[in-house]
């Protein structure tokens, strides 16, 4: 068999040569492990929020055929009955779900679940136990009122026991729950949240005011004449939604899920793409090495083509030995993203946890598969790296490769034509740019940021000629690099790609993440106007979610010297099949103390016009994602039926991914039946101390549980808090992007070092000193960098432009105004040149170390 | 000129040990011009390496103008290779990267003496070695001859004590190679430089003033 022999050779030669050049394979090794851990990293941190999220839904339901649940508002719980008059459910069970925070123990809640344990037993998947380590049954668990359980690692982590009682605060509401039970999630339901707690349904309605109210049914179905589940969840949803009130959403379960991930999905998207730059600047390098490869053996390869050897084995023999390279790679990657994960677990689920839904991840959850296809990518990525300069040598004449001679004096120069595919990965560039923006495909925006990429990347050997054209310092090491470099563009042109790539990335990321914060610290500082801030305390760990105690603002409109108490409420739904957010203010309050700043507006006055009817003022985002204009119309689902509401104004907003649909408190409550509150504005009148109101706030609700009181400056702090650990992961993926790219100009530099040990030979033997030596390839690795830089810094400034006019327009819908960070570039580019000189070090030294005598035997 | 004593130089191949010299003690004159001959393996590169300072001995004494090579740091080898020795290798060894001019202009370039009356001199080598007109060439554009040629301007641009050539003509054809032969002869009497020769062909040693033979590393007569 011929692929068999060459597989033989392929062992025999390329294996060996493998551990002969170490260094080399290292650097290649960790390269493509870097690149295939950012993948890994983010692709595990983005499974375990999704899998911790199902599974915390899980636990409470199960995995029941169909469900019913309230978006927005609550359910009355008369929909029982009717649910259970239908001849297809065999059975059901309500859930009750809400977040509690405990006052004994300071920033610590509880996801707290009202269950029916009689009618859950089918669909339960957990086991309540009792000190006896007994599993116990449903009458055991609503014997004793107040009874709750909670997971072993809460009761551990507060130190609580069995038999303890546990004061809990929500809404206004308090009750001393006790702990009779520890809660064991079945053993599939990884990741589910240790904040969980179980509760009979009656004691959650009756301790917390929620009378009357459930949040979701989970039933599970008689299977159909054809004992399919399907058809009867059809036939069962057709039946059930003319008794549905409007804000209750019923199908499959899995639909929730899908929500989340459609919810989560811009967020994932995004660190996907940025964690596939480390990738793609990877595949440079293996292009390189492999390029280098090819040059050092060439007299080899022209011994086995000679000796018989053909074509396509010598693709298959380079292919192969890269791919055994990023095998090793890879899995080492595997390991490195995995341990990269768990450091990101915190990061992630609370930047998750503050813009979207209640996230608490406490340990990475593995998928194989997603292990095996980052794996495969790494592989792929080296194969298509390895492929043309593995053709390109299977091309070279069998007598041309055997000449004896400089490798690196023969090495082709493929960039003449360079200019032709950087024009037109440019085009590309433009055409992906309008099809996210105006073809509502945006992930193609991520193209047109890969495309300009490419584009640079396929110029930097045509840029890297300029620089090498231009005088040279006169000294003599720099003289010699600028001709090396000049003479090495083949080897470096590749460097200087990767190099550029990981720049543009790096000043792309810093100028939109720096432009972002700029735009909205500006916004925070001409938005927020009120003096004091109250939000409940489990707002700031589980979001903007639970009610405020309403006592806070009658107190607060009590407490002398405040102005005026502005009102806040929002509840998260979904409108067209996209995640929203639904927000009431007091308008009144909000027009003369804090105007919003508005983009467009119907004829008048749009605030009288939301006071005085159905309309509403929509934010930036919100509009631009529905393509809506002031006058259009949007229907609202609410406890009282669905409700078309008109637009009176855009308004710019920073506050939500989502987008903020905003009524006046009046109307809102009118629609929804919710008078509930998120937070109060506190407007103080002039030459009154905000400290000293807020202490007296602060002094009065304290018995009613936690409470943030924030200053004007402690809630812009908060929120740029917020807004920094939101990008915390793409600094570290710009990291990793710039850390591959400083391995390339070490790799570069230490494959030519060994491509051209006769040519250090014949210098040291003129009379080049060590030092000598040592600066040219310091100098070299200059011209590399300032290559590599230069272009990433121009393509950065296009990189920045596409990602806050062409992503975050497409996915996100805000406006970003440009700011340029000169200190962060500055710090970048000199980092960028401190790793270019730091990477160069290694290769220079070992060159300057070479014993002329050696490197003139070298051949 | 140039004096060993009792030379000794090993090597460790694998588990092997490789003795190249064997105890070689000779002595040769200012503008002597010498050719070491012997068999393949018998030592002669080995030789050369440690009379240029690129290589030290495993024991005996080199001295080069009364410099002790053998027990010379890495930078004072480096300065006397600068200023006093000029090589010419088998196999050409220009820097690829370089046009002809600048590679003959090399080792004053890394002294940091290149200057108008520099490149004068190199103008001169040049058209002495009939090269001027490829001045600006690159290396891969010359035949072996002429790169031989370029490498001799380049061994002798620094007016070097010493001309140490490698098998000057193991890699040319008996035209280049007698051409070769007559352009180091000449101009290294012109320039009154010492010549060390290391060679297989009887015919080049003929040329040389002395010949030195070389057998299992060491001297035979």
């Amino acid at each position: 068999m011929n692929w068999l022999r060459t597989f033989r050779v392929f062992l025999a030669h390329g294996g060996r040569d493998f551990f002969r050049h170490k260094t080399l394979s290292l650097l290649n090794l960790t390269a493509l492990a870097v690149g295939v851990a950012a993948i890994v990293a983010i692709q595990t941190v983005n499974e375990t929020a999704l899998r911790s999220f199902r599974a915390s839904l899980d636990l409470v339901a199960g995995r029941p055929d169909f469900t019913v649940e309230g978006q927005g508002f609550r359910l009355p719980e008369n929909l029982i009955p009717i649910l259970r008059q239908d001849p297809a459910i065999r059975e059901l069970t309500p859930t009750l779900t809400l977040i509690a925070s405990l006052p004994s123990h300071p920033g610590e809640f509880i996801h707290l679940i009202g269950v029916d344990p009689f009618s859950n037993t089918e669909l339960v998947t957990y086991r309540l136990q009792d000190t006896l380590l007994t599993p116990a049954d449903a009458t055991a668990f609503v014997s004793e009122p107040n009874t709750i359980a909670i997971t072993r690692p809460l009761a551990d982590r507060l130190h609580l026991k069995i038999g303890d009682s546990l004061r809990a605060v929500s809404g206004g509401h308090q009750a001393n729950l006790q702990i009779r039970f520890l809660l064991e999630p079945s053993p599939d339901l990884i990741g589910a949240d240790d904040h969980l707690a179980i509760a009979d349904i009656a004691t959650v309605q009756s301790s917390f005011g929620l009378l009357g109210q459930i949040d979701r049914i989970d039933a599970l179905l008689l299977p159909d004449a054809d004992g399919k589940i399907t058809s009867a969840q059809a036939d069962l949803l057709t039946r059930l939604t003319p008794h549905l009130p409007a804000n209750a959403r019923a199908g499959s379960p899995e639909r929730r899920g899908q929500e989340v991930g459609k919810m989560l999905g811009a967020f994932q998207l995004n660190l996907t793409a940025l964690s596939l730059i480390a990738l793609v600047v990877g595949m440079f390098l293996v292009t390189n090495t492999v390029a280098a490869n090819v040059a050092r053996r060439r007299s080899e390869l022209g011994l086995l083509r000679s000796l018989g050897l053909d074509r396509r084995s010598v693709i298959f023999l380079l292919v192969g030995e890269s791919l055994l390279l990023s095998l090793l790679g890879s899995t080492l990657g595997i390991f490195l993203g995995l341990q990269v994960a768990r450091t990101l677990l915190h990061s992630v689920s609370s930047t998750i946890t503050s813009h979207y839904v209640l996230l608490s991840m406490t340990d990475i959850a593995v998928n194989p598969w997603s292990l095996l296809l980052a794996g495969l990518a790494g592989l792929l990525a080296a194969g298509l790296a390895a492929w043309w300069p593995a053709r390109e040598a299977s091309l070279v004449p069998p007598v041309d490769a055997l000449q004896p001679g400089n490798s690196a004096d023969r090495a082709s120069s493929p960039h003449s034509l360079a200019l032709r595919p950087a024009l037109l990965c440019f085009l590309l560039t433009l055409i992906f740019s309008a099809t996210a923006l105006y073809g509502r495909i945006p992930r193609t925006g991520f193209l047109a940021a890969l495309s300009i990429l490419l584009a640079a990347a396929f110029l930097a050997p045509s840029l890297g000629r300029f620089f090498a054209r231009l005088p040279s310092l006169p000294f003599p090491s720099a003289i010699l690099a600028r001709s090396a470099f000049s003479r090495g563009l083949h080897r470096h042109g590749l460097a200087a790609a990767a190099l550029s790539v990981a720049v543009a990335m790096a000043i792309g990321v810093t100028i939109m993440v720096h432009s972002f914060r700029a735009t909205v610290d500006q916004w925070i500082g001409e938005s927020i106007k009120a003096d004091l801030f109250i939000a409940p305390s489990t707002n700031l760990i589980a979001g903007a979610l639970e009610p405020l105690d309403p006592i806070a603002e009658s107190l607060a409109l009590a407490t002398p010297g405040v102005l005026a108490v502005g009102t806040y409420r929002e509840v998260r739904l979904f409108l067209d099949g996209l995640p929203a957010k639904l927000a009431a203010c007091k308008l009144d309050v909000l027009r003369i103390h804090n105007p919003l700043t508005l983009l467009s507006a119907l004829p008048g006055d749009p605030y009288e016009l939301c006071q005085k009817g159905d309309y509403a003022l929509i934010s930036e985002n919100f509009a631009r994602r529905r393509r809506l204009q002031p006058g259009s119309s949007i229907s609202l689902p609410t406890p009282t039926g669905l409700r078309s509401i008109q637009v009176a104004a855009i308004f710019r907003d920073y506050t939500s991914e989502s987008g903020l649909l905003l009524l006046d408190r009046a109307t809102y409550q009118r629609l929804t039946q919710d008078q509930g509150l998120t937070s109060l504005a506190i407007h103080l009148q002039p030459g009154i101390s905000a400290q000293a109101v807020g202490d007296s706030l602060r002094e009065q609700l304290r018995p009613r549980g936690e409470f943030l009181i924030y200053s004007q400056a402690g809630l812009r702090e908060e929120a740029l808090r917020i807004f920094d650990r939101s990008f915390a992961v793409t600094t570290l993926l710009r990291t990793l992007a710039i850390a591959v790219a400083a391995l390339g100009v070490t790799l570069s530099l230490t494959a030519l070092g060994v491509e051209r040990t006769r040519e250090i030979g014949i210098l040291r033997a003129t009379g080049a000193s060590r030092t000598q030596i040592l600066r040219t390839i310091m100098f070299e690795s200059a011209y590399l960098g300032a290559t590599g830089i230069t272009l990433g810094i121009v393509t950065g400034f296009a990189v920045a432009l596409i990602l806050m006019q062409v992503i975050n327009r497409a996915f996100f819908g805000w406006t970003i105004d440009w700011h340029t960070p000169y200190p962060s570039l500055i710090y970048v580019t000199l980092g960028m040149i401190l790793a270019c000189l730091l990477a160069s070090l290694p290769p220079a030294w070992r060159a300057s170390r070479l014993s002329p005598a050696e490197a003139l035997r070298s051949e | 000129m140039l004096e060993t004593r009792d030379l000794h130089k090993s090597y460790q191949a694998g588990e092997a040990r490789v003795d190249a010299l064997r105890g070689i003690t000779l002595k040769i004159l200012a503008g002597e011009i010498v050719a070491i001959t012997g068999p393949s393996g018998c030592g002669k590169s080995t030789l050369l390496h440690l009379l240029g300072a690129l290589d030290t001995p495993t024991s005996g004494q080199v001295y080069l103008e009364g410099h002790p090579l053998h027990s010379l740091n890495d930078d004072k080898l480096t300065a006397l290779r600068r200023l006093k020795i000029g090589f010419v290798f088998q196999f050409f060894h220009l820097l690829p990267t370089l046009t002809v001019e600048e590679n003959v202009l090399l080792p004053l370039l890394l002294s940091g003496r290149v200057n108008p009356l520099a490149r004068a001199r190199a103008r001169d080598l040049l058209t002495s070695v009939q090269l001027a007109d490829r001045s600006h060439h690159r290396p891969h554009q010359l035949s072996g001859g002429q790169l031989q040629r370029a490498a001799i301007a380049r061994a002798l641009i620094h007016q070097p004590s010493i001309l140490l050539a490698d098998e000057p003509t193991g890699n040319l054809d008996s035209a280049s190679s007698n051409a070769v032969i007559e352009l180091i002869t000449r101009l290294a009497r012109k320039e009154k430089t010492t010549v060390l020769l290391v060679t297989h062909s009887q015919s080049v040693a003929a040329t040389a003033d002395r010949q030195i033979q070389l057998v299992d590393g060491r001297i035979q007569s």
